[in-house]
């Protein structure tokens, strides 16, 4: 025998023994410890590019060939370079912006305008290059490219988006590590570590271009929307080990009870067990306590929303942007050590407030500030960079004082925008009232889009063919915010709360629109055959939709609560046959019952294992009415396995795939319903 | 939901690979299959194809509940093995690109945890996938079986033997020694892309003179019995620069062609001697079938088998008398090879005999549902042709008659990778410009290449010497048109032929009727909708953005007709000019052989 022969016997061998997941597993290891762990050198752009714009002599042109980037940077087609111009550039992401205000106001224009007011200052041109979405890696990069216009200084909101980490091998070893030792919450303490390390290097990175630059750096430090942001329904408890998901989903259920009946300190307590249990890994117990804390110990309610907030941060979920109180804290100490300018939004903005935890006067969602907060942040940044500049010192008080108010028509549909923005985030009716009331108030003709929003979301028509579409996408603000060709932000969803809210608001306004809407929403939606489990029938929430999130995408519905809901329009009530796909994942028990309700009521409890099953049940026309309908599946209170689910969410990790932290609660391959009436022509 | 019992239900997985798709059996017959780039618009797509998984049974009335099997394409532990060996010296291979790609178990796993299936899986070796592709669905009682690819496990070209229900291999050719490696390695040499670029050089043959055969057939070894070896010294399959040594470049004497730039002579002349040398190991390797086997009949399937140039010579010189192409030849294929042995394996019966003589398995979108989409754009000037359909063909005739390119859409789409009238842009055939214009304005491809014609089945005598339907554009060959045809017809007159009934096309083969009538042409040019380097439309909007941003004259979505004078400006204005989001999961620059 050869040495080929040979080694092709080896190798068969190898791979019989290595077939299984542990041999997979064992090969990915022996991979790991074979690689260098050289940094990928980082590819230069074109020396002459910054952000979409090309470098020309004495202006940046847009590049026609990086349009499908344009959306997320300032909207200039052309930004004057004169010489004899001080130079100020803005870095940083959405916040900077100005989300929902852009293009009519950003920070960019509102920093221009605070520095017009100093005295000295008004040759000073301030350049936008802030980027929505923008990590930290964009944000080195296009401070990087920054330099090529000579800046004086350069002003940084950034942060939000820093705990998007493009994980190493390595740290996915670590990170699968923490997670078989400590579960989810020792998994996600390790996550913070890893991104106030990645702060402080990007920080470092900063201050190394700003001082080759010669630039002084004003960095603002982003602050969150403590007292009015609520997250999703759909992020629960990650994976718990053993059996205690089930006890912590009673104390939930009990926790809420005492709060509902006034009983602060034993929901206090409650959540505090908890926490116990879940290792500080869900926000929902941190809330519960920022909730039962409130009226009586404010501080360590506020404390305990800076928790949930911070909580939810993790490799394992898809959350809204925000930055960790580490982080800020990060921000202040690396400020110190290399003399940045600090603008500090979390004083400043409770400085601002009686002291209060940040709310919705500041934020228009979780991290976009409101024009106020907008306006206050430029007039602070203004006044840091007039010395600077060697300005006459000025105060932030002052240059506020001099701000205009920004047209009434701008106001309205910014709330408008954040209505929407905020429902697609799972925020409460309470809170898409007070934008809506707040769009309404601010001026009357904002009606028109939310009728164009009613028609538009309601049909099965893409956003961009809709006529309705194109005539709110007049509006600058609105076709940048709801962008045709950004499939997330204008995909269909089952907002049906945010729309009731808009026809209830514009009914209150003397708009007629109920009937409109409910001719509109059954001529879309009433079929022969309506499948539940698409977008528009069971997503309210971007997070909500089939596919998206972190973790294996399954060709089912994972429930990510213990109750699902399916919207189901029809037109007349009539016998409905509802056909369901489903299972229960793997846990302590093999079979126990679902419930199946409709518009509150209950219809069925089924009982249900953990194979794949048909079910048909009949929706009887007296449980229906003409328009939308709810059907709720209560899925049964039962542990996980929470062990398995942790060794395995370990081992996808040490695979180099995130793994999604959160349990199942029932799997749904399938939800049709049917008229009986149309079935039988 | 299903409620007879008369056969299992088996869905066919191809995955892990480019292309992913599925194939679903019910009790034999096979009632649908999908790619799964085209529901993720991601360019071959090689993720277990779970949307396409979704659709397919819906499409079909079934669930996951109703599944019996689940059969995959390949098998995981002679593909690591084949890994292993690649990678050796080092154990195992740790470059970059193969870091977490040893992993034997991730089918069982992705079909467990993503697709949900906790049942029976089947593990069908690839070849014998590609065998079963083609011959369960040739309708043949008996048959020869060649499988040729660029690599599978360890085989990269088998020989079987299928009889009445059971089908085996009895031969291979194992890695590295691979014709379609060969091919894809001069592919890349000639700076196009590795498993994208091969009929490109197919098309670019006709262009040259072979005078490198000789040198080409250097690099390859085919013996008197019908196999064949390479000389591995001009290979390094490894290499993610491209596939072909140094040396190579050396005995070839034509220097590596940077893509995109000038096709000179010497390229056309190379490409011609690569498909000469690929024809005539072809007709080598179909000889040694027929020895093996000594049937009538020859079925032949693997990404080798889509170079339908070669395949003609193996009809019209080889020694059989019936040929049979699958014409989703390349892996995607092996979704319906893979379900078909299943079922075989569960039932000791092969599956339906009867020739597959349709590739429209995919989803539609109901009539109805388009006439839904385009009322959301308000009154517009688009033309409403419900239950006229004698209009809607006048209509779209005369506009084809005009000059016109159409994009054509309407019914279920097709699988494999040709579209065959219903995801179809269409053309009068006749115009001198027309190959031009489509180029420049849909394609942004390399212009040397003609377009297919989609010919009525009963005149395709007339106009082509083909005397046997050629329903799925695999076959090339001689325009004998009295008409002038030069969008469809290649420098050496030859033209890949798609054959058109009433039967099987339904609309489509009515309106090449009415384009007949105003015209005494029946052919239409038909190429697939979709702009390059995207996937083939699937949904109207799909189909919609193709449009805007392509200059096609007019979509024909179902029932209606939108001419682009009658396009909102909004919308030229928003999509004019853009690009989809190039989303593409696989290198183009080697074959991926992880
Ligand atoms: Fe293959």
């Amino acid at each position: 025998m050869n040495t080929d022969d040979l080694n092709r016997t080896y190798t068969r061998r190898l791979s019989e023994l290595l077939s299984s997941a542990d041999g997979a597993a064992t090969l990915a290891l022996l991979q790991k410890l074979q690689r260098a762990h050289a940094p990928e050198p980082d590819a230069d752009a074109g020396t002459d590019t910054v952000g979409v714009w090309r470098r020309t002599g004495t202006e940046l042109v847009r590049d026609a060939g990086r349009r499908e980037e344009w959306r997320y940077w300032a909207d200039l087609e052309r930004v004057p370079l004169p010489v004899d111009r001080r130079r100020v550039v803005l870095l940083g992401e959405s916040a900077a912006r100005g989300y929902f205000f852009d293009p009519a106001h950003n920070l960019a224009t509102l920093l221009g305008e605070a520095l017009g007011r100093i005295s000295g200052l008004s040759d000073v041109q301030v350049v936008d290059l802030a980027r929505t979405n923008a990590t930290h890696v964009d944000l080195e990069a296009t401070a990087h490219q920054a330099v090529a216009l000579a800046p004086d200084a350069l002003v940084v909101l950034a942060g939000n988006n820093w705990h998007n980490l493009d994980l190493t091998p390595a740290q996915m070893q670590l990170l699968a590590e923490e997670l078989r030792s400590g579960g989810f919450g020792a998994a996600r303490t390790l996550f913070h570590r890893l991104v106030v390390e990645q702060a402080g290097r990007t920080l470092d990175a900063l201050a190394a271009t700003a001082h080759a630059a010669g630039a002084p750096i004003t960095l603002v430090v982003p602050e969150f929307n403590l007292a009015d942001w609520q997250d999703e329904r759909s992020l629960v408890c990650p994976v718990l080990p053993g059996e205690d998901s089930r006890v912590w989903l009673e104390l939930r259920a009990q926790a809420q009870l005492h709060l509902a009946r006034g009983e602060h300190e034993q929901g206090a307590a409650v959540a505090e067990r908890m926490r116990r249990l879940d290792g500080g890994s869900s926000h929902v117990s941190a809330r519960l306590l920022a909730d039962a804390l409130a009226g009586h110990r404010p501080a360590e309610a506020e404390q305990a929303l800076v928790t949930a907030k911070d909580t939810v941060v993790s490799p394992f979920t898809l959350h809204s942007p925000r930055v960790l109180a580490a982080v800020q804290d990060e921000m202040r100490r690396k400020a110190d050590e290399h003399g940045f300018l600090l603008v500090d939004l979390p004083k400043l903005l409770r400085a601002a407030d009686g002291d209060r935890a940040p709310g919705r006067r500041f934020f228009m969602d979780y991290c976009h500030l409101t024009f106020e907060g907008l306006a206050l942040t430029a007039a602070a940044a203004a006044a840091r960079l007039a010395d600077q500049l060697g300005a006459p010192a000025t105060t932030t008080e002052e240059l506020l004082s001099a701000q205009t108010r920004p047209a009434s028509a701008t106001l309205a549909v910014a709330h408008f925008l954040a209505a929407v923005h905020n429902s697609h985030y799972g925020q409460p009716a309470h809170i898409l009232r007070h934008h809506l009331d707040e769009a309404l108030a601010q001026d009357p003709a904002v009606a028109v889009h939310l009728e164009n929003y009613l028609d538009y979301q309601t049909r099965v028509t893409p956003h961009w063919m809709c006529a309705s579409y194109e005539k709110s996408a007049q509006v600058p603000e609105l076709a940048r915010y709801l962008v045709v060709s950004d499939t997330r932000l204008t995909g269909k969803l089952a907002d049906h709360d945010l729309r009731e809210e808009m026809v209830r608001a514009l009914e209150s306004t003397g708009v007629p629109t109920a009937k409109r809407y409910e001719d509109l929403l059954v001529a879309e939606h009433a079929r022969a055959e309506s499948d539940l489990l698409v977008d528009v029938a069971q997503a309210a929430t971007f997070r909500e939709r089939r596919g998206s999130g972190v973790g294996t995408r399954t060709a089912f519905l994972r429930a990510a609560d213990l109750t699902s809901e399916f919207h189901l329009v029809v037109d007349e009530p009539t016998d409905t046959e509802l056909r369901l796909t489903w299972r229960l994942p793997a846990g302590e028990t093999d079979a126990d019952t679902v419930h199946v309700a409709v518009n509150g009521t209950a219809l069925a409890a089924q009982r249900l294992g953990t194979a794949w099953q048909n079910t048909e049940l009949t929706l009887p026309a007296a449980l229906l009415r003409r328009g939308r309908n709810v059907i709720t599946i209560g899925w049964p209170l039962r542990a996980v396995d929470g062990d398995r689910l942790v060794e395995d969410a370990a081992a996808a990790l040490e695979r180099g795939t995130t793994p999604s932290g959160f349990p199942a609660y029932g799997h749904l391959f399938a939800c049709t319903a049917r008229p009986l009436a149309a079935t039988r022509d | 939901m299903r409620n007879n019992t008369e056969g299992p239900v088996v869905v066919g997985v191809s995955a892990h690979f480019h292309d992913s798709a599925v194939a679903v059996l019910v009790g034999g017959e096979l009632v649908g299959a999908a790619h799964e780039e085209r529901f993720t618009r991601v360019k071959q797509d090689p993720d277990i194809p779970r949307e396409a998984l979704r659709h397919t049974l819906r499409e079909a009335g079934l669930t996951l509940a109703d599944v019996d099997c689940v059969a995959y394409y390949e098998d995981p532990v002679k593909k690591l093995d084949r890994q292993l060996w690649m990678g050796l010296p080092q154990v195992p291979d740790s470059r970059p690109d193969a870091l977490f790609r040893l992993d034997a178990d991730r089918p069982f796993r992705d079909i467990r945890e993503a697709l949900g299936f906790d049942g029976r899986v089947e593990i069908v070796d690839h070849h014998l996938s590609h065998a079963a592709s083609a011959y369960y669905f040739s309708g043949f009682a008996d048959s020869a079986v060649l499988t040729v690819d660029a690599v599978g496990e360890w085989a990269t070209t088998t020989w079987g033997r299928g009889d009445g229900d059971h089908l085996e291999l009895i031969g291979e050719t194992r890695f590295p020694h691979s014709l379609g490696l060969l091919y894809s390695t001069i592919t890349g040499h000639l700076g196009f892309e590795v498993n994208e670029g091969e009929y490109k050089v197919m098309g670019l043959a006709p262009y040259g003179e072979p005078r490198f055969a000789d040198r080409v057939r250097k690099l390859i070894d085919v013996t008197a019995d019908g196999t064949f070896e390479l000389d591995l010294a001009y290979f390094d399959f490894r290499n993610p620069q491209g596939m072909g040594t140094e040396k190579l470049t050396e005995l070839l004497g034509v220097p590596p062609r940077v893509p995109e730039s000038e096709i000179e002579q010497i390229h056309c002349d190379l490409a011609r001697s690569l498909q000469l040398v690929t024809e005539e190991t072809l007709l080598a390797l179909a000889a040694r079938a027929k020895r093996l086997v000594p049937s009538d009949n020859l079925c032949m399937a693997g990404g080798v088998a889509l170079n339908v140039v070669a395949t003609r010579r193996v009809v019209e010189e080889g020694p059989f008398k019936n040929v049979f192409v699958q014409p989703a030849a390349g892996d995607a294929g092996g979704s319906l090879g893979a379900a078909a042995v299943a079922h075989q394996r569960i039932t000791g019966r092969r599956i339906t005999a009867r020739r597959m003589r349709s590739a429209l398995l995919g989803p539609a979108t109901p009539a109805d549902e388009v006439a839904r989409t385009l009322k959301g754009a308000g009154a517009r000037d688009f033309l409403d042709f419900r239950d006229r359909e004698g209009d809607l063909l006048a209509a779209v005739a005369d506009r084809l008659a005009a000059g016109k390119v159409i994009g054509w859409y309407h019914g279920r789409m097709e699988f494999g990778p040709r579209a065959l009238g219903s995801r179809s842009i269409l053309a009068d055939p006749r115009g001198a410009d027309m190959r031009d214009r489509i180029n420049a304005s849909v394609k942004m491809r390399e212009a040397f290449r003609p377009f297919a014609p989609a010919v009525l089945a009963e005149k395709a005598g007339e106009h082509f010497r083909l005397d046997h339907p050629s329903p799925f554009m695999l076959e090339t060959c001689e325009v004998t048109s009295p008409l002038d045809l030069p969008a469809i017809t290649h420098v050496d007159r030859s033209a890949r032929v798609q054959t058109v009934t009433e039967e099987d096309n339904g609309r489509f083969y009515r309106l090449i009727r009415a384009f007949e009538e105003r015209t005494d042409c029946p052919i239409v040019l038909n190429t697939s909708f979709n702009l390059r380097g995207e996937p083939i439309v699937r949904t109207p909007e799909d189909a919609l953005l193709c449009f805007l941003r392509s200059s096609i004259d007019c979509l024909v979505l179902e029932d209606f007709v939108i001419d682009r004078a009658a396009l909102p400006t909004a919308w030229r204005i928003w999509f004019e000019g853009t690009r989809p989001p190039r989303t593409s999961a696989v290198s183009d620059s080697v074959y991926t052989l992880l």
